[in-house]
């Protein structure tokens, strides 16, 4: 496989939305949190979407690959098993981490982006791969603080990684617009120093700015800013598949499908 | 939402003392020189997590090279995401305290960090006991609806 499947515009099933995401017109594919499901016994809801063709794409938040440790091989079974359950023809994971020193944050963390701990989160992904029924599309997570002492880039550290481990890209775009904000990441060149070619699809969302700090929060509507990003991915690249992810404080069906309206628009180029 | 329920004790104990490898691992890095590099980034990749963990999430100081006020904001942001999961999973809790609920959440939280292994609920449930037991909250209704219906289980039997 040489490009990704064409997956169209989506958005991120949540038990919550389920009849929303079932009823919703222009929905081409559909997202499930792997874990937050049992792939013995899947929400009826799934089930559904799945018997009309539509692609399911399992993605996951606890691998914590970017963490000092090897992957938990209970977890990385877990996802495996939701995405054979869906028949997923992808999964994806967060360049992060969420463990350490025997605490658990509850949230994606920043992994210092030295050479040292890429090679780290190289073994992890490979790990992680050999275990996978699909292709591991890797993502870029949102951060409010940087390590210090970098060797490379953002770009340069998830280029690294595809290029090592054959893995694809996730690109968050609501991620790049906060890392833009809050550590000064220059979307442009981060862009450029992707192989795009390796884009398996994207992912946006909303978020809220406090105090200076924008906060990818996943519960308030896609804001202009975060859409004028997934423009600038569009002009370097037709984007196989867009996602909106929302998690909280959910809008009406109308407001909904006036985002993913909105985000067609952008894909349909100015 | 990440829920570490699946953890086992081992799993919580080796990650508490620093990413030791296993004797198999370390038998294996003996005959690699590529895998004992790996071994130690990882070892030292595992301090430097931790220490930033121990900063956001248990009130630490922020590691050297850190901006200090990155650290306190994404504390709080961690802090508010617990909170919000707690409420969702606990909202007897919120409601019971009213306006209380968000100062004493942050007085808890960075001394009782959520340890890897432990449930969303039972992290809620710890948040829970420990109001019970300092005064902020009467004890469950639950208990009091047992010893009800065991004293009218004793009343009925006479």
């Amino acid at each position: 496989m040489t490009t990704a499947p064409a997956l169209g515009v989506g958005i991120g099933w949540r038990p919550e939305i389920d009849l929303t995401v079932e009823r919703l017109a222009g929905v081409d594919f559909v997202e499930v949190l792997a874990e937050n499901v049992a792939a013995g016994s899947l929400p009826h809801s799934l089930q559904v979407l799945r018997d009309r063709g539509m692609p399911v794409v399992a993605h996951a938040v606890s691998l914590a690959l970017g963490g000092a440790e090897p992957p938990d091989r209970s977890r990385v079974a877990h996802l495996a098993a939701v995405a054979e359950a869906v028949g997923a023809p992808l999964v994806s994971e967060h360049v992060a981490f969420t463990r350490a020193g025997g605490l658990d944050s509850g949230h994606l963390l920043p992994v210092p982006r030295t050479r040292e701990a890429l090679d780290v989160l190289v073994a992890n992904v490979r790990e992680a791969q050999h275990q996978l029924p699909a292709p591991l599309a890797m993502e870029n997570i949102a951060a409010i603080l940087d390590w210090p002492d970098a060797d490379l880039t953002e770009g340069q550290f998830l280029a690294e990684l595809v290029e090592r481990t054959g893995c694809w890209l996730l690109v968050d775009v609501a991620n790049l617009h906060a890392n833009a904000r809050n550590l000064g990441t220059d979307v442009g060149a981060f862009l450029d120093s992707l192989p795009l070619e390796r884009l398996a699809y994207v992912h946006v969302a909303g978020g809220v700015e406090h105090d200076g700090v924008y906060h990818d929060t996943h519960a308030q509507a896609v804001p202009p800013a975060v859409l004028d990003v997934l423009a600038e991915l569009c002009a370097r690249v037709r984007p196989p598949g867009v996602l909106l992810e929302r998690d909280d404080n959910y809008p009406s069906d109308a407001d909904l499908a006036g985002e993913l309206a909105a985000i067609r628009a952008v894909l349909a180029g100015p | 939402m990440s829920d570490g329920a699946r953890d086992t004790p081992a799993q919580r104990g080796s990650e508490a003392a620093g990413n030791r490898d296993t004797p198999a691992q370390r038998g294996v890095s003996a005959a690699h020189d590529g895998l004992d590099d790996l071994a130690g980034a990882r070892a030292r990749l595992a301090a430097a997590q931790a220490e930033l963990a121990a900063a956001l999430l248990a009130g630490g100081p922020a590691p050297a090279g850190f901006d200090e006020r990155r650290v306190r904001i994404e504390a709080r942001a961690l802090r508010n995401k617990r909170r919000r999961v707690t409420e969702l999973v606990r909202p007897d809790l919120a409601s019971g305290l009213g306006e209380r609920y968000a100062p004493l959440f942050a007085a808890w939280a960075p001394a009782h960090p959520r340890l890897v292994g432990v449930s969303a609920r039972a992290d809620a449930d710890a948040f829970g006991a420990w109001l019970v037991e300092h005064g902020h909250l009467p004890p469950p209704p639950r208990r009091r609806w047992r010893r009800w219906r065991r004293w009218w289980l004793r009343w009925r039997r006479r």
